[in-house]
């Protein structure tokens, strides 16, 4: 283990969280649970003036539904028949779990759907779950594999793992349970048609943003995703071409990635990484954690993704200005970072990271939000590779 | 459930959660009651504990019951009285430890059918 370096209190500044977020922004949330995953993502506004979000895991209790309710409170959600269409159990482990019921229980009449792996796990948190979900007739259950597409309002969700082989082996204790989690794309905006008076017309849509959120899929699920969801950018063959306009974008290429398994040697490797390229590598780990997350190896894998320094020799750069953020992580003055939020603008122009300085037990203090003033990796990339590009 | 006629009296629920690096993630709860349709309430949050893969395997390997040769896996489901959680099994775990997993999968999936599908009434 390499614990995260200190970031410069000086790269942070105060400012009014609430007040950067347009109505046409997406905010993605890595809530500080320790070693472990709470994930929120609020949508932009639909039409009616309202928005949706999407819950990735709920790793421990209390926090999510005190952010849920902060929320609210400041009129960022509102409280609506379907506010939430999807909560997804990526695993079963406890440490993505262990606050599942408490959640279902509390807002579960809010809820349209819940995904989960269909890996059978006798822990309480599972047997707690699955008696919250049958507390909710209404929550459909869906157990999703690699290739699912579900729109919900303005983005897109693709499920990328785990690959119907792998879900095909999980009762024969054949599959790690780390390998049955459902990693997956959020994409937006989705929109590609345009009203015009009376007449529609097809947006050839040039850019849009996205988030690979990687549970804790280790390599033998990454190959496969690999495998199901190929680079297409190098080659520009008409085939390449075509298969870029069926599927509306480079699948693996996101601007947010959530590294897997809280960055273990078995999460993440170079080749993920570079495929995915991403602005911001987000690691959800404890400050000083059971497993002592993050791993060297991994955190040099992302490092050297990042940043080719192989062949040359010489350091990286610090993880801060490639983009890497820990939750677990500390400011030069020692203070904690927290929990991290991304408000992203359908163009792109707008990437804003911000940190809230809450512990693992303490909720996120929307309130005293401290803006990120690093670099923007996007913009060292090359001009056709900075954002996703539907032909 | 019937947990294979073991009196569960007193006894923690230890499910293996995590496997990762030669640490052991368990998951160790209260034993679970039962509600009046039946299924299992686990009340109080787990206490997840880590603990040495190599020393937890020694320790089964001197008192598992019914004795197995097999490695631990995920899933694996204990019944023994437990102390305050450290890394070494022996200062917390008191045997004999109760191997339960096969009833404890069946537990995991009576609980996954009610939720998904119509129970049926006989």
């Amino acid at each position: 283990m390499a614990a995260p370096t200190p970031v410069p209190s000086e790269k942070f500044e105060a400012r009014d969280f609430l007040a950067d977020i347009a109505p046409e922004d997406l905010v993605y949330f890595l809530v500080n649970v320790g070693d472990g995953d709470t994930q929120f993502v609020v949508l932009p506004q639909e039409r009616d003036g309202t928005r949706r979000a999407i819950v990735v895991d709920v790793g421990s209790r209390r926090k999510l539904p005190a952010l849920v309710e902060s929320l609210i409170d400041s009129q960022l959600l509102t409280r609506r028949d379907g506010l939430i269409p999807v909560v997804v159990g990526t695993h079963p482990h406890e440490d993505h779990i262990a606050g599942m019921p408490e959640f279902l229980d509390r807002v579960g009449d809010f809820v349209r759907e819940y995904w989960e792996p269909g890996y059978y796990h006798p822990s309480p948190s599972y047997m707690e779950t699955m008696r919250a979900l049958e507390d909710h007739p209404g929550i459909q259950h869906t157990q999703p594999t690699s290739g699912m597409t579900r729109f919900v309002g303005p983005v897109r969700v693709v499920v990328l793992a785990p690959q119907i082989s792998l879900r095909n082996r999980f009762d024969s204790y054949g599959v790690n349970i780390n390998n049955s989690s459902i990693a997956l794309k959020i994409e937006f905006p989705a929109s590609r048609v345009e009203q015009r008076g009376s007449d529609r017309r097809y947006l050839r849509m040039k850019r849009t943003q996205g988030i690979v959120l990687g549970a804790d899929a280790q390599t033998l699920s990454w190959g496969r995703v690999m495998e199901d969801f190929a680079e297409l950018r190098p080659n520009d063959s008409p085939v390449a071409r075509e298969l870029r306009i069926a599927l509306g974008a480079d699948p693996l290429r996101a601007r947010v990635f959530k590294v897997p398994h809280h960055a273990s040697k078995h999460g993440v490797n170079l080749e993920l990484v570079e495929m995915i390229r991403p602005a911001f590598s987000l690691i959800s780990c404890a400050a000083k954690g059971r497993y002592h997350f993050p791993h060297t190896v991994a955190q040099e894998s992302v490092r050297e993704a990042l940043e080719a320094i192989a062949t040359t020799g010489g350091p990286h750069r610090p993880d801060d200005e490639l983009g890497i953020h820990y939750t677990g992580s500390t400011d030069t003055d020692g203070r904690p970072l927290g929990s991290i939020a991304i408000v992203m603008s359908p163009s792109g122009r707008k990437r804003n990271l911000w940190r809230f300085g809450d512990r693992p037990d303490e909720p996120v203090p929307l309130g005293a939000g401290r803006l990120f003033l690093g670099p923007d990796l996007s913009a060292e990339l090359p001009v056709e590779e900075a954002e996703t590009v539907v032909l | 459930m019937d947990w294979s006629g073991l009196d569960t009296t007193g006894l923690s629920y230890i499910v293996v959660d995590e496997i990762e690096g030669g640490m052991v993630g368990l998951a160790v709860s209260d034993w679970p009651a039962q509600d009046d349709k039946g299924r299992l309430r686990f009340d109080s949050e787990p206490v997840q504990a880590a603990v040495e893969l190599v020393e937890l395997e020694r320790f089964l390997a001197l008192h598992r019951q019914p004795s197995q040769e097999r490695p631990l896996r995920v899933g694996d489901v204990f019944a023994a009285r437990t102390g305050a959680p450290t890394t070494h099994p022996e200062g917390w775990i008191e045997p004999p430890i109760h191997d339960v997993t096969a009833d404890a999968r069946e537990a995991a999936k009576v609980a996954f059918y009610a939720a998904v599908a119509p129970i049926i009434d006989t």
